[in-house]
């Protein structure tokens, strides 16, 4: 759906890709994230969204596990399998133990549950960026 | 069905003299069951309640997840109290299903259409079943907000919902007609669709309004003319129209229509609906499913109207506010431009007039007797004074920011002020900023950068939104007296009190505190960013020091960060106006809200459960009331679980200890020192530290107070014969107790334990042998004390209740203390106040001994 991108620096930002099939999730993290420095794209529809990854690498990718279609288990599989160094953290209302194990198994870097603070989430954030992502801003 | 069995065979068995079928510990472990699960209620509502803070991103999984827990655990509740009460709750499971059918409409957004009414009046809205939106547009809402949440003076008035225009539409078959004159436009057929116009016009403005549409509306003018005391009310009558379709970009503008006599209002709704349904406008937007409501406010004699702007629309960055102002009605505005004065002010308090053009007014529009308005001439010598004093700019501008601080959006608002200069808000719209969006995101990440963090993840977020303003320091009742509109609460711990400044303050940091308290609930109330438990973070600011708060981030900036505010303000999804958060408001109006206070008033009953929290409160109470029952009738047998409380107060204690295994032969006394009970050791003490029990004359000041008490009050009427026999349900941590004193009444609900998280306490006093106004003194004289020390108060008639809860352990001691003072102080407490100018001395002289009392572990105890 949305898939507006803020930019005006020249400086290449941290980009994060945003998927959650409920809109709330998306537009209470957008801003949030855009406030925080960050460039934001973001998704309620995980076909929208592969489309999109084929086209761009992005350093951070959010997304949801249970959705209509395509799962985000699936979803972050293939964006693993196209692009590697994409962090991925996982956000799910059904925080089950086998779901956490599989996701860790597939190398995601977070597996949080809903709901969570949004300070949490800006903090992972931060914490990956300072960690991996040392040459943007 | 063996436990019915079993507890018939229990009862049956005083005749019999037979041992008792089923074990009292077995019934105990039921209602163990009964106050584990209170606490998990308690603990899924307050979860509600921090999900609104801001704080936290959820989605509807989280909203269906919790109400399904929570409807399973009042449905074990109401069986738990039937096995308990050995009856069947039928009627309580009724309302049980009602309420839950109610969450269920609401989470689903199909509700019942007849259950819509034609008329709502705006204090109704707090209550209303919650598809109100729907009923009543968005502009009607923020006038119902306005009055019933920021108590803000608006006209006398009701709203007509949208179930009249569709009633209406449907009884004079104008569907059909509509639909046709929509397709036509949409194929651009528009000369026949021009005729369509004209027939659909002439009929909107013959139709008939069905008969119940009329009575209601009757009765609601009539409910109008009462409050005004006379029959000749006028109003001003405003369509409001909503579009259904989700995006839909059309905004229907209305006009507003002044002085309708009675008579006429309907008529008038009648000409809202054709002028909205044959705008020419409509062809560029055509959008079908549109409903209509319409305000119906009494008519303000306006001495002075205009309109506020909370920011300027083309430069926001200029950071100020504009007001328009002219003589006369408000509706004369637009014919008035050119004459209007304008006044540029700056946003921050004391709200300066940064400059003012006045204009010559040559005429005002006032009002006809016989209905309508008509324009006057402005007599030459006042045509060119300032329509409004300083004074009045600094008010409306002080109002209007308060608005603005509800609703964190830039708003337009017009206003009126009366003959008599009292102000009134006629209507809200949200202002559009200029490139909004897109212009505020690069300032606020570099000032954001820049920007000196004072402390960031320190405390508890209980509501997001940002706050720039002074700090203004609480430590007393003097310096909240003294608060200055629009500056930044901080005080080292929270308070009740703070309620009374909460709509002045910008934002609101705490030392220490609850995001489940009282001041969090009100915080949320009122939409005012605030981060509790700050710790020592909040000590370093101090009154004067200009701070900003983000509080969905959790940061406290060093300044003003006037780029963050710019950005807090134009957010293009604000989070208060999500479906969700909207949709978890309304759900905790089912779940949360308690109207059930009283035990013994007459709707204290399973039909009065409105929502779940009364569903929880009076089983809890039907529980309570049932362990005590059931102790009497178990009292003679050998394993006695109720043992009477060896103390030199005669207070006719008895003690039931709720434990895993009611121990045999533990005999039928417990002296105080075998009591552990953490509350009731407290109360206990203070009972006896305080000395407020004595009936000899004491060697302080009190001395003399307590032994003119007893002059008028008998000793044998305090004394254990006529107490009673009271019951404390007790364990390490919890203390029940239901106490009868002479004609005073007191229930006292304590759990003190290591986590403030889970500490609360209830108070509950009344009865009293005096007349209405000392009783009345007494309520307030409970009231005062319990509200100094931080108790959250309501009186109810002779029912007084004080809670606090989620304080540390030693504070929450100290004030189970306070209340063991209380106790013996308020048993003949009426007969003693006469006047206020003795309540305050009381409060003085009780303050000053209970404070000793109160002192624990060494810590000075906050007063």
């Amino acid at each position: 759906m949305n898939n507006m991108t803020n930019s005006g620096s020249n400086l290449k930002k941290l980009q994060i890709l945003i998927l959650d099939d409920e809109p709330i999730v998306c537009k209470r993290l957008k801003p949030a994230f855009l406030k925080a420095g960050y460039e934001v794209e973001t998704f309620t529809d995980s076909a929208n969204a592969m489309a999109r990854t084929l086209d761009k690498n992005f350093d951070i990718v959010i997304t949801d596990l249970k959705m209509e279609g395509m799962s985000g288990m699936e979803f972050l599989t293939e964006v693993k399998k196209q692009s590697p160094r994409t962090e991925i953290i996982v956000i799910t209302g059904f925080a089950t133990l086998e779901a956490s194990k599989e996701s860790f198994q597939k190398g995601v870097f977070n597996f949080v549950a809903k709901p969570f603070k949004l300070t949490d989430i800006l903090e992972m954030v931060k914490q990956l960026k300072n960690e991996r992502f040392k040459n943007v801003i | 069905m063996k436990l019915t069995a079993g507890l018939h065979a229990e009862y049956l068995s005083f005749w019999r003299k037979k041992k008792p079928a089923v074990l009292f510990s077995t019934l105990f472990k039921k209602f163990r069951s009964i106050l584990e699960r209170n606490i998990r209620i308690m603990e899924l509502m307050a979860d509600i309640g921090d999900k609104l803070s801001g704080e936290y991103i959820f989605d509807r999984q989280y909203i269906y997840t919790i109400t399904e827990e929570l409807n399973n655990l009042l449905r074990q509740h109401i069986s738990d109290l039937g096995d308990l009460e050995q009856h069947k709750n039928t009627e309580l499971f009724n309302s049980f299903e009602r309420i839950h059918n109610r969450i269920r409409e609401e989470i689903s957004g199909k509700y019942a259409v007849s259950e819509i009414p034609f008329t709502r009046f705006p204090e109704e809205l707090l209550t209303a079943p919650n598809h109100t939106l729907d009923e009543l547009g968005n502009e009607n809402i923020i006038m119902g907000e306005i009055q019933n949440i920021l108590k803000l003076p608006v006209p006398d008035g009701f709203f007509i919902t949208t179930s009249v225009f569709s009633d209406f539409m449907k009884y004079n078959g104008l569907v059909p007609h509509v639909r046709e004159y929509f397709d036509r436009l949409e194929k651009g057929e528009e000369k026949p669709a021009d005729k369509v116009f004209k027939d659909l016009r002439a009929m909107i403005l013959n139709g008939e309004f069905p008969k119940p549409i009329v009575w209601d509306i009757s009765a609601a003018t009539e409910n109008i003319n009462r409050k005004a005391g006379h029959d000749l009310v006028s109003y001003a009558i405003r369509g409001c129209a909503s579009i259904k379709e989700k995006g839909s970009a059309f905004k229907p503008q209305c006009k507003t229509f002044l002085n309708v006599p009675q008579r006429e209002t309907l008529n008038v709704y009648k000409e809202i609906l054709a002028d909205l349904l044959c705008s020419p406008e409509l062809k560029h937007y055509p959008e079908k499913d549109f409903a209509v409501s319409a305000s119906f406010f009494s008519m303000i004699d306006s001495g002075i109207s205009g309109f506020i702007r909370t920011l300027d629309p083309e430069y926001p960055e200029k950071e100020t506010i504009t007001v328009g102002a002219t003589f006369g009605l408000g509706g004369g505005l637009k014919d008035a431009i050119g004459n209007l004065d304008h006044y540029i002010v700056s946003r921050d308090p004391p709200h300066h007039v940064l400059s003012m053009e006045v204009t010559r007014k040559d005429r005002m529009l006032t009002l006809r007797r016989e209905g309508g308005t008509i324009w006057m001439n402005i007599p030459h010598y006042t045509c060119r004074a300032p329509s409004l004093k300083p004074s009045r700019i600094k008010y409306l501008a002080e109002t209007a920011i308060m608005i603005e601080r509800y609703f964190k959006r830039p708003l337009e608002i017009m206003w009126c002020f009366d003959r008599k200069e009292n102000l009134f808000i006629l209507r809200t719209n949200l202002l559009s900023i200029r490139n909004s969006n897109s212009n505020v995101i690069l300032p606020v990440e570099a000032a954001i950068r820049n920007a000196k963090v004072l402390f960031s993840g320190k405390g508890m977020v209980v509501q997001g939104g940002i706050a720039t303003g002074k700090v203004y320091v609480v430590r007393n009742d003097e310096d909240l007296e003294r608060f200055p509109t629009g500056s930044i609460l901080v005080s080292s711990q929270t308070s009740p009190r703070f309620s009374r400044v909460i709509r002045k303050a910008k934002g609101i940091l705490t030392g220490i505190g609850s995001p489940t308290g009282h001041l969090a609930a009100m915080a949320r109330e009122f939409r005012v960013p605030t981060i509790l438990n700050c710790g020592t973070a909040a000590k370093e600011l101090k009154t004067g020091d200009e701070i900003t708060i983000d509080a969905a981030c959790n940061v406290v900036y060093c300044g003003a960060v006037m780029e963050l505010q710019r950005y807090g303000l134009m957010q293009e999804d604000l989070f208060e106006e999500s479906e969700e958060y909207l949709l978890l408001r309304r759900l905790l109006k089912h779940i949360s809200a308690l109207n059930l206070i009283d035990p013994y008033s007459r709707n204290f009953t399973p039909a009065g459960c409105r929502t779940y929290h009364d569903i929880m409160r009076y089983i809890h109470e039907k529980a309570v009331q049932k362990v005590i029952d059931l102790s009497k009738t178990y009292k003679h047998r050998r394993h006695v679980p109720v043992r009477r409380l060896e103390t030199d107060i005669p207070l006719g204690i008895f003690i039931a200890e709720i434990a895993e295994e009611i121990k045999p032969g533990v005999g039928s006394r417990i002296r105080e020192e075998e009591v552990n009970s953490v509350p009731m050791r407290a109360l206990l003490q203070g009972l006896h530290e305080s000395g407020m029990w004595s009936t000899k004359p004491l060697s302080v000041d009190m001395g003399s107070f307590m032994s003119s008490l007893t002059k008028t009050f008998s000793y044998s009427l305090s004394g254990p014969n006529h107490t009673g026999m009271n019951l404390a349900l007790i364990s390490e941590e919890y203390m029940n107790l239901n106490l009868r004193l002479g004609y005073h009444y007191t229930i006292i609900d304590a759990f003190i334990g290591d986590r403030s998280e889970d500490n609360r306490i209830s108070f509950r006093f009344f009865g009293g042998v005096t007349d209405f106004s000392r009783r009345s003194m007494r309520v307030k004289f409970i009231g005062t004390i319990l509200e100094r020390f931080d108790f959250r108060v309501e009186s109810h008639g002779d029912l007084i209740i004080g809670r606090i809860k989620k304080a540390a352990k030693s504070r929450m001691i100290g004030k189970m203390k306070l209340i063991g003072g209380l106790i013996g102080y308020t048993r003949q407490l009426d007969v003693q106040i006469g006047s206020q100018n003795s309540l305050s001395s009381r409060v003085e002289d009780f303050i000053n001994i209970i404070e000793r009392t109160m002192e624990v572990d060494g810590e000075q105890h906050d007063k």
